[in-house]
């Protein structure tokens, strides 16, 4: 059906109006825009000093050479994935805690467009955070990554989709459990720390875990990230396995977000959700 | 229970079209088979006690709530299948939903604007700055406006989109008699310039009586009586609505009206 005369029937205008709302918190916040580099600059430094204590000890002994950096993009890009997931999960808590999910569940905006929105958000939330990140760590702790540029945004890209699914997924739970479940949102992520092998090669896990870890397309990404950083190379395989995982957890997450919003609809929960 | 149509003279598409509409969670039924439709230009009041079940209606009207059965038809189309076609049409109030607050209320209001597609959003929330009397309170954060300025800022809200159909779950609820009486103006004004169809869910008798045509009694999910207000005061011998509702909720319905 077309619009009605001074109306558009625009999904680029409903997206925009979502983002618009958060960039008019983010342009009268100062302590918002700060929280948004805040916790990855500080993770990174307490890493960069880890690295300089580090540094001198592995310098002559092959491979070592390069723990320090490994270390350092390591860092960067877990708090890309953090960042992704947090860019999701905030930007719906926001609307909870504001009681405003029943106002945009009976708008005409598509809840693909609500989700379209919410990843673009996590995106300028992961350009100002590790942005700021990647700058100290260039600056500070001379971290040279440039040759690897694109092979590491590649992983990035990876990371930056896995983030979106868990956000998806922790979304889905506080909409299906109420803000009791906000707890996990916030933790979910950090469930998959241990086997992502953001620090450390898959290979120290235990044989058994090496297997539940390579069911995750963040095992692949920071693989691929090593790969790239030691070899110099780009590992094409690992990035491949890691984007078809991605999607199988981007359509799987996704899924149980409609479900959870379809089941939200039947229990009556999308009017009354919030604080 | 199926109730006839509320009788609707006009012949032109109605707003609302609902044929034996039900609301069950597990064994409870909040809603049992409700039938009634409202003519275009036509406000109609939802009555009941608590639990009677208006809110569970609107919701289902407004497609955040899923029926256990039964249809429903806003302007003309079926919401179960045009849901996105239907909703930049219609628009709503509630004291369950709340605005960023944050946001100041020509910021919420540009954000709606741009949700609801309107291409000139600037002009129409300028337009109802003034008429809601909320000029002067225009860039200062929604937390820190009163009860009543929250109201009417939640009112401009609902009418942006100039809907052709609005429905309102109790939104005089919290307001002072003035403010509450300035609403009822705007709403009556509204109406008469738009010819929009309102659907009212309130527990404010005298708001019912000023502004509803028809009244739709609900109780325990059913309708138990509909009819305008003057009919029902007639029919239950009574000078009020007040003690028109009191009559049904306490189950007196029968004697009085007998």
């Amino acid at each position: 059906m077309s619009a009605r005369p001074g109306y558009r029937n625009s999904s680029a205008q409903r997206i925009g109006a979502m983002l618009s709302r958060h960039f008019f918190l983010i342009r009268k916040s100062w302590p918002r825009l700060l929280s948004f580099a805040y916790y990855p600059v500080m993770q990174l430094l307490v890493w960069g000093f880890v690295t300089q204590y580090l540094g001198p000890q592995s310098a002559s002994q092959g491979v070592l050479q390069a723990v320090p950096g490994i270390l350092l993009t390591g860092v960067l890009l877990w708090d890309v994935l953090v960042r992704g997931e947090l860019g999701l999960f905030l930007s719906f808590l926001e609307e909870m805690y504001s009681r405003n999910l029943g106002n945009l569940f009976v708008s005409p905006l598509r809840l693909h467009e609500f989700v379209i929105a919410q990843m673009l958000m996590s995106i300028v939330r992961v350009v100002i955070g590790s942005g700021v990140a990647l700058l100290v760590a260039v600056v500070f702790f001379d971290l040279q990554i440039a040759q690897q540029a694109f092979a590491l945004s590649l992983c990035l890209g990876c990371l930056l989709v896995f983030g979106w699914a868990v956000g998806l997924l922790a979304n889905g739970l506080v909409l299906r459990f109420g803000l009791g479940a906000e707890e996990i949102g916030w933790a979910v992520v950090f469930l998959i720390g241990p086997l992502s092998g953001a620090y450390y090669p898959i290979s120290v896990l235990p044989s058994w875990l090496q297997t539940v870890a390579y069911a995750l397309p963040t095992a692949w990404a920071f693989e691929a990230m090593r790969t790239a950083l030691i070899e110099g190379r780009i590992a094409w395989q690992m990035l491949a396995t890691s984007m078809l995982l991605n999607l199988v957890y981007f359509v799987g997450c996704g899924y149980l977000f409609w479900r959870f919003v379809e089941s939200g609809r039947e229990r009556g929960l999308l009017l009354q959700m919030g604080e | 229970m199926h109730d006839s149509m509320l009788t609707v003279s006009e012949p032109r598409t109605p707003a609302i079209v609902v044929r034996d509409l039900k609301k069950s969670y597990g064994a409870v039924d909040a809603v049992r088979g409700i039938t009634f439709s409202v003519a275009p230009g036509e406000t109609v009041g939802l009555l009941g006690g608590n639990g009677a079940g208006k809110t569970t209606t609107i919701s289902m009207l407004l497609g955040v709530l899923k029926p256990s059965a039964g249809s429903i038809e806003l302007l003309g189309l079926s919401l179960a299948a045009h849901r996105y076609d239907i909703l930049p049409r219609i628009n709503f109030t509630s004291p369950y939903v709340d605005l960023p607050k944050r946001l100041s209320v020509v910021e919420n209001l540009r954000v709606f604007a741009g949700l609801y597609g309107l291409r000139d959003g600037k002009k129409r929330i300028a337009n109802l700055l003034g008429e809601l009397d909320l000029e002067e309170v225009a860039d200062r954060p929604y937390a820190n406006l009163s009860a009543g300025q929250r109201t009417r800022v939640s009112l401009a809200k609902s009418l942006l989109n100039s809907p052709e159909l609005l429905l309102l779950d109790e939104p005089t609820a919290s307001l002072d008699p003035d403010v509450g009486d300035r609403m009822r103006s705007l709403l009556e004004r509204y109406r008469k310039q738009s010819g929009c169809a309102m659907l009212l869910a309130s527990h404010n008798m005298a708001e019912v009586e000023r502004l509803c045509d028809d009244v739709i009694m609900l109780k325990r999910g059913a309708i138990v009586d509909k009819g305008s207000p003057a009919a029902l005061l007639t029919k239950y011998g009574r000078s009020n609505l007040d003690d028109v509702f009191l009559d049904i909720s306490r189950g007196n319905a029968t004697t009085a009206a007998a």
